[in-house]
């Protein structure tokens, strides 16, 4: 590459910075009007490849809010973790009283709450429809339950594996350390299915992620194939143009605007279809939600996350007729 | 103001299309480029506005070898140039104020600066007034002189023509002619490809000749 040469950039004519800078802009504006009125000028052509951009990025834009509104309905788990230990039917009053102090002892275990066995088959004859049933039984057949309160700040980190939470790793090796104790039946622990909900959504967060990559490479391809035959019409033009001096980047300028323009269009139509979506579903799901108690409504895209969704579309856009014009404009270079 | 020093281009794959072309053009000096088709015209043409690189030689503008010019460099360069095309090459999508204006556009000049000079260039080539008509609506010499309004808008120190002419009778032809002389005459170096040997008659000027790539008749050795 050769040094660029202060006078090989010749202007015409002498111009103030100003002058060049306003003529700049002026020039850009231009280009820009243009640009928009060759697409509607090209209207058919135009819509089908917003179209195709919108459903490419309604897709995954869909399935992010859906895991987002899934994450939003599972309780936070920040709650104070709970174990329950369930002892042995036929412990002795001694192994329980034992056991209970043991559990007590654990620096993990912040409050032991003891439901005796009599106090388990109370409250369940407490419900009317067993208590005939239970009448018949021989003996008491449910056993002690010690429900632990931790104090997850005490858990002593095991080996942590890579992948997985740290807790919910300590919690699991806990379970197993209190499962193995004298008398003890079973230990479940209640957040389980937290933590297994919680994993579920970050591996829906992962494949959505790669289905946003896959998805956004079509975008590329599809404006980049809309450009390109945009540039097939003009192939003249930008021959003529680059005779009389138009830079690369003069020539690229329009072609970069079409494309910003199906980007920012076709996002904006997935945007559309993501609120109306929402809108009509939540006549629904508010239905539902009260059915089970909760103020639950599913949200549409915030505002930040449709600017986003309007900057990721401008910007596909751009890389991809980018890469049109860089083709083309190679064509056309010198020998 | 030109100068091709033992120029040869080879296409790949293909034949010479120039050898050893020695000439020099001055500023203020006009020139027909002559030869069969095939001579090697439009080669000779496409080095000089960097379409081509030379495989053997140099062509110097300026003194600057401008098939040495880093890509970048190549707009910069065409904007000293003024460029008649045979087929006038003008976008029939826009008016004729625009077609003439491109140059200018190109380099990023003021709006109100380029208006005044589309006018005045469209008054030399006397199509004042044509400014918003559609190339499409013109006859063909019409059309021919929007090119070289086109060509001249951005007062080129050289302008190169290639069969500027060719689809034009004779009468026109002579007043495009005319138009070229004014400009060599107002300094500017002037190239003109043709094979209208007619034209050449009537216009007293140098003539290059080629002949399979060889320059035969005007060059520096004679």
């Amino acid at each position: 590459m050769a040094k660029a040469k202060s006078n090989s950039r010749r202007q015409p004519h002498r111009q103030s910075g100003g002058a060049l800078l306003r003529g700049y802009f002026a020039h850009h504006w231009a280009t820009l009007r243009q640009s928009v009125s060759r697409l509607w000028a090209d209207r058919l052509q135009s819509s089908l490849t917003a179209v195709v951009v919108a459903i490419a990025m309604t897709l995954p834009a869909a399935l992010y809010l859906t895991v987002e509104n899934i994450a939003a309905l599972a309780p936070p788990l920040e709650q104070p973790a709970r174990l329950s230990v369930y002892a042995e039917v036929a412990a002795s009053g001694a192994q329980l009283a034992a056991l209970r102090s043991q559990l007590a002892a654990r620096p993990e275990v912040a409050a032991v709450d003891y439901i005796s066995a009599d106090q388990a088959l109370a409250e369940l004859a407490a419900s009317a429809s067993f208590a005939t049933a239970l009448d018949q039984l021989p003996s008491n057949p449910l056993p002690a339950l010690y429900e632990l309160t931790l104090n997850l700040s005490m858990l002593t980190a095991a080996e942590p594996a890579a992948g997985q939470p740290i807790v919910a790793q300590q919690l699991e090796a806990l379970r197993a350390e209190l499962a193995a104790l004298p008398a003890v039946a079973e230990v479940e622990l209640d957040s389980l299915w937290l933590q297994r909900l919680q994993a579920i959504i970050e591996l829906a967060k992962q494949l959505l992620a790669g289905l946003a990559l896959v998805l956004l490479l079509g975008v590329v391809v599809v404006i980049g194939n809309t450009v390109k035959m945009a540039i097939d019409h003009r192939r003249e033009e930008i021959v003529v143009v680059k005779l009389v001096g138009g830079t690369d980047a003069y020539v690229r300028r329009p072609f970069i605007y079409a494309g910003a323009l199906y980007g920012l269009v076709g996002a904006a139509l997935a945007l559309a279809a993501l609120w109306l979506a929402t809108a009509v579903l939540n006549a629904g799901v508010t239905d539902l939600a009260r059915l089970y108690q909760s103020q639950f409504v599913l949200r549409g895209p915030t505002s930040v996350e449709a600017l986003l969704l309007l900057a990721t579309g401008i910007g596909v856009g751009v890389v991809a007729a980018y890469f049109a014009v860089a083709d083309q404009l190679r064509a056309i270079a010198p020998n | 103001m030109i100068r091709f020093d033992t120029v040869s281009k080879r296409y790949v794959g293909g034949s010479e299309a120039l050898s050893g072309v020695d000439f020099a053009l001055a500023g203020g000096e006009m020139a027909f480029l002559t030869g069969h088709s095939g001579a090697g015209k439009s080669t000779l043409l496409k080095l000089l506005m960097v379409m081509e690189r030379p495989s053997i030689g140099a062509v110097l503008v300026n003194g600057h070898n401008v098939g040495r010019l880093a890509a970048r460099q190549i707009p910069y360069y065409r904007r000293q140039l003024g460029v008649v095309f045979q087929d006038h090459q003008l976008l029939t999508d826009r008016s004729v104020f625009d077609n003439v204006a491109l140059p200018l556009q190109v380099s990023g000049e003021r709006t109100s600066e380029v208006a005044k000079r589309v006018r005045a260039a469209l008054a030399a080539v006397g199509l004042a007034g044509y400014e918003s008509k559609r190339p499409l609506s013109l006859s063909g010499g019409e059309q021919q002189r929007v090119g070289i309004a086109r060509a001249v808008v951005h007062k080129p120190r050289i302008l190169l023509a290639d069969e500027p002419t060719g689809n034009l009778d004779p009468e026109l032809s002579a007043e495009i002619m005319a138009l070229f002389k004014r400009f060599q005459e107002s300094g500017v170096a002037v190239l003109v490809a043709t094979h209208d040997v007619e034209l050449i008659r009537q216009v007293n000027c140098r003539v290059l000749h080629l002949d399979h790539g060889r320059l035969l008749e005007g060059g520096i050795d004679g």
